[in-house]
């Protein structure tokens, strides 16, 4: 199988008053095409920041993160745009929907700014991903008449709409209880199975640990076995 | 999708998006209205320089006359050969032309036998005086900018070629009889071009109003073959033409100054508002435009704060939504799209709404009837504001292009705000 993250001795740090804290130190890991992959470790080991660069959305200090064999270091902003709108899905923890817009109309956000897609097809690529999440009958809904886990199924459906070769989830689940929770990380493993979706999630809930292909432990901004 | 998005959007926060449009609304009503008086006052002075003072829209005098007619009137007048060459000239523009009258100016006694009064006199045609007072745009403009007898006076001049008309203030300094009776003899009494003194009979019959509190005791309309017949010339000190409706009138002035000196003679043109001719236009008009920037100043900086205050508020309340739309692939420029249209709907809608009430207001305000006496001008007019579809159609292009601009500097601003604090939403 090829690499669809590769990320090779990576830091990052932030500034904290007048101290500089370290967040990642020198990781390098990579993700394997089709992979369902968690992140695990505690708060303020890095998850996210590793989840933000690989997404890029945040810059690493130094080292490099390639997808799909393309650097981001050699991006400019609107490429890595481009980048994550072609080949990045993103599921936030707190779903991130836009509330002005119903079901469909959240889940087709990021085609519209697709060149040379047809409203047909656009269409057809909404009501599937829709589908697949189980929300077909809710698509004239408002985020609002949703349940939390009909939200992060929108979420979800709005990641896979553009066929992303890489999900990128930060703690998908921490906002559902855990009978929620399980649906969810079912449906995302249907997904990656179904679709061949690369995931690459983030969580600290150890209950889910069980049913993920390969878990990848943090702490203090590098990899532990 | 854009347009739906940023539709929708304008709902999000109802009481932000109805008091950014109420200050769009008001600050357009406030220019509407601003620019439908100073459009008024620019037509009635329009009207008033080119037909009731009988300036036509360009008036023709021999070279350097204006500053030397009184020291050497035999020099700077034309002489009937001279005024006919001019009128040769006039005669090749005459698709341009509607009609032209001539012109005698001067000085003199007004006297009924009992009481003299100095005056100065301008002449007129009768028959040019009648085409004036008859142009639609003195119903139109400046009604009350004329006495209502003056329209009368057109019929009175058309029966009595000897027939002068004075202003009620003078009527009053020579205690003629009110409403005046006809044919009243007076007495003008003056200098001829050579310096002599003479004097002529003239009938009262008519009344008129100059319009400027400084000119109602001196300024009297005598006929202008009486007024040849005092200065014992045949001559004329200027013309005046009036042109035909939709003809640029410096296109026209060029025209007729190339002409002029293509014939040979020396002669100056000057349009009916300027400054040499008729100062009180320049001064009026003047006053109005820097009153009126200064308004537009005003008034717009006031409306870019509502809306760079309502875009910033906006966007702090939406800071996670920018960096969501920022990380599915959006392109920053592309959510500065998003908030500007957001913008300019709620500008066009405002518009929308103010043309309504700038037409309402106006309509209201006109019915109202409101007088006033504006400083330096003889009688009360008529607070009047005409609502005028291109002055409506500028302003909104302006508050459009002011609300383009004032979102695009928010957005500038915001769009340096990093991705990562955006998702995080830690400040725009």
């Amino acid at each position: 199988m090829d690499n669809v993250v590769e990320i090779n001795n990576v830091f990052k740090s932030y500034q904290l008053g007048s101290t500089e804290v370290y967040a990642i130190r020198g990781l390098s890991l990579n993700i394997r095409r089709g992979e369902f992959t968690a992140l695990i470790g505690a708060s303020g080991s890095g998850k996210t920041t590793l989840l933000n660069l690989v997404g890029s959305l945040d810059v690493a200090d130094k080292g490099e993160i390639l997808i799909e064999n393309v650097s981001l270091k050699n991006l400019n902003e609107n490429q890595k745009s481009f980048l994550r709108n072609e080949k990045i899905g993103f599921i936030f923890q707190s779903f991130n929907l836009v509330p002005v817009l119903n079901v469909f109309e959240n889940v087709e956000v990021p085609l519209t700014i697709r060149k040379g897609l047809k409203d047909s097809e656009r269409k057809a690529r909404v009501l599937a991903a829709l589908k697949d999440v189980g929300l077909e009958d809710f698509a004239q809904h408002r985020p609002d008449q949703l349940s939390g886990g009909q939200r992060q199924r929108v979420a979800i459906a709005r990641a896979l709409v553009t066929e992303p070769v890489l999900i990128l989830a930060d703690e998908p689940t921490a906002n559902l209880d855990s009978n929620t929770a399980h649906h969810i990380i079912d449906l995302m493993l249907e997904l990656n199975r179904k679709r061949n979706t690369t995931f690459f999630f983030c969580t600290h809930d150890e209950k889910l640990m069980s049913r993920v292909q390969r878990i990848i432990k943090i702490k203090d901004g590098v990899l532990v076995d | 999708m854009f347009l739906k998005f940023a539709y929708l959007n304008l709902f999000r926060n109802k009481r932000r998006t109805l008091s950014t449009g109420l200050a769009i609304c008001i600050g357009f009503v406030g220019l509407n209205l601003l620019g439908a008086y100073i459009f008024r006052v620019k037509k009635a002075l329009d009207t008033t320089s080119v037909y009731s003072a009988l300036n036509g829209h360009v008036k023709v005098y021999k070279k350097d006359s204006l500053d030397q007619f009184s020291l050497q009137p035999q020099k700077f007048i034309f002489h009937p050969d001279e005024a006919g060459k001019v009128e040769k000239v006039l005669e090749t523009l005459k698709e341009h032309i509607d009609y032209v009258g001539k012109n005698l100016n001067g000085t003199g006694l007004l006297s009924n036998g009992t009481v003299s009064h100095p005056v100065m006199f301008s002449s007129f045609e009768p028959e040019v005086y009648a085409r004036s007072m008859s142009q639609p745009e003195i119903n139109l403009w400046a009604k009350d900018w004329v006495l209502p007898s003056q329209f009368e006076s057109v019929k009175v001049f058309e029966k009595n070629n000897e027939v002068v008309s004075i202003t009620p203030k003078i009527a009053d300094i020579m205690s003629v009889r009110y409403p005046l009776a006809q044919n009243e003899s007076l007495q003008l009494a003056g200098r001829t071009l050579d310096g002599d003194l003479n004097a002529v009979n003239v009938d009262l019959g008519a009344e008129h109003t100059t319009g400027m509190q400084f000119l109602e005791d001196t300024l009297i309309l005598v006929p202008f073959k009486k007024v040849q017949e005092l200065f014992g010339t045949e001559g004329n000190e200027s013309f005046s033409i009036y042109l035909n409706k939709n003809v640029d009138i410096k296109t026209f002035k060029n025209l007729l100054d190339r002409r002029l000196f293509d014939a040979g003679i020396e002669a100056d043109t000057y349009l009916y508002y300027d400054e040499k001719i008729n100062s009180v236009y320049l001064g009026t008009m003047g006053f109005l435009y820097v009153m009126g920037a200064f308004f537009v100043f005003l008034i717009g900086t006031a409306v870019s704060l509502t809306i760079v205050n309502s875009l910033t508020m906006g966007i702090i309340e939406r800071t996670r939504e920018i960096g969501t739309l920022l990380a599915v692939g959006f392109q920053r420029r592309q959510v500065s799209r998003l908030f500007i249209i957001e913008n300019l709907l709620v500008g066009l809608a405002s518009i929308a709404v103010g043309i309504v009430l700038s037409y309402l207001i106006a309509g209201f305000v006109n019915n109202l009837n409101i007088r006033f006496m504006p400083p330096g001008v003889s009688g009360k007019i008529q607070f009047r504001l005409v609502w005028n579809v291109v002055i409506a159609a500028s302003v909104g292009i302006f508050v459009l292009i002011l609300t383009f601009g004032a979102s695009l500097v928010v957005m500038k601003t915001k769009e340096k705000a990093k991705l990562i604090d955006l998702i995080n939403d830690a400040g725009a």
